[in-house]
């Protein structure tokens, strides 16, 4: 799909947006292999949680990668706002605006299959607890990003902004990942302390599986996001020209 | 918990991960599929007024 974006721009064809869609392909190619190998592992290889989990503890293999890779995509974003506010580089706006979307995707899918197994584990949807709201209060941060994107129309204003609010914003990753070690009458437990997981080796395998293969999925997305940014920019470049 | 009902959650929670991903999917699709229109239109409109000028 990317490949579409090495397009005529002004009678010249221009490859600057294309982000080698044959490396995204196979990257995400990867990742739906290591997710499905998770999956295999997790439902036929490792063995049902003896505690009060049950079954339903199998939605942790791919719950727990998925909170990983969103606040990985919320570094990111921290990453290259930093770098935008150093350098001046748009390239950096663009990369912190792909990552945050797509953490705001992750999160949402953590949000979603964290209620469910709270239900299923703890008997509630929903409970104050330090590592549930220290992630909700990040979702709603980075939400807010982009409703403050929409506010500034200068572009090179509205890059600085979001870049500040991404910094700031990033104060509550560490906290969120954090949480459940130095807060431990949270109901989440530690899944990789510095006494090791305490997990079963195969549904360390599953988890390892699973974290590696969003992490995979989560890098091809950033590439297709990134492909749509440049699109962006090249459309903004050809309307200025034809406006003179 | 019986492991029918435990099933259930397990089964919605991986169904909501494929759902979100399959709309993320479809919803880029459409945004690449509108910028590259857009793109190649006015990418044509220019080279058609480039000559002109």
């Amino acid at each position: 799909m990317v490949e579409s974006a090495a397009t005529v721009a002004g009678g010249r064809v221009s490859d600057r947006t294309a982000l080698a869609p044959a490396t995204t392909t196979a990257i995400l190619a990867l990742a739906g292999v290591l997710l499905a190998a998770a999956l295999a592992v997790g439902f036929w290889v490792a063995p049902t949680d003896a505690s009060t989990l049950g079954f339903s503890q199998k939605i942790f293999y791919f719950h727990a990668p998925i909170a990983e890779t969103a606040l990985l995509a919320y570094g990111v974003a921290f990453v290259a706002a930093v770098l935008y506010l150093r350098r001046g580089d748009a390239r950096y706006d663009r990369l912190g605006v792909a990552a945050v979307r797509l953490g705001l995707l992750f999160s949402l899918l953590v949000m979603v299959t964290g209620v469910i197994w709270g239900r299923a584990a703890w008997g509630v949807w929903w409970a104050w607890e330090p590592r549930l709201t220290t992630f909700l209060i990040a979702c709603l941060l980075y939400s807010g990003y982009f409703v403050l994107r929409g506010a500034v129309e200068d572009e090179s204003r509205r890059a600085t902004y979001a870049a500040l609010f991404a910094v700031i914003a990033f104060v509550d990753v560490p906290i969120t990942f954090f949480a459940t070690r130095f807060l431990p009458e949270g109901l989440h437990p530690v899944v990789l302390g510095p006494s090791g997981s305490g997990m079963d080796a195969r549904d360390l395998l599953a988890f390892l599986a699973g974290l590696a293969g969003m992490t995979l999925l989560f890098v091809g997305l950033l590439r297709l996001e990134l492909g749509i940014e440049a699109l962006r920019e090249e459309l903004r470049e050809l309307k200025y020209r034809l406006e003179g | 918990m019986p492991l029918a009902e435990a099933a259930r959650y397990v089964a919605a929670a991986y169904g909501a991960v494929l759902l979100v991903f399959v709309a993320y999917l479809a919803v880029t699709g459409r945004r690449i599929g509108r910028l590259r229109r857009d793109v190649r239109a006015l990418g044509e409109e220019l080279s058609r007024r480039e000559p002109e000028a």
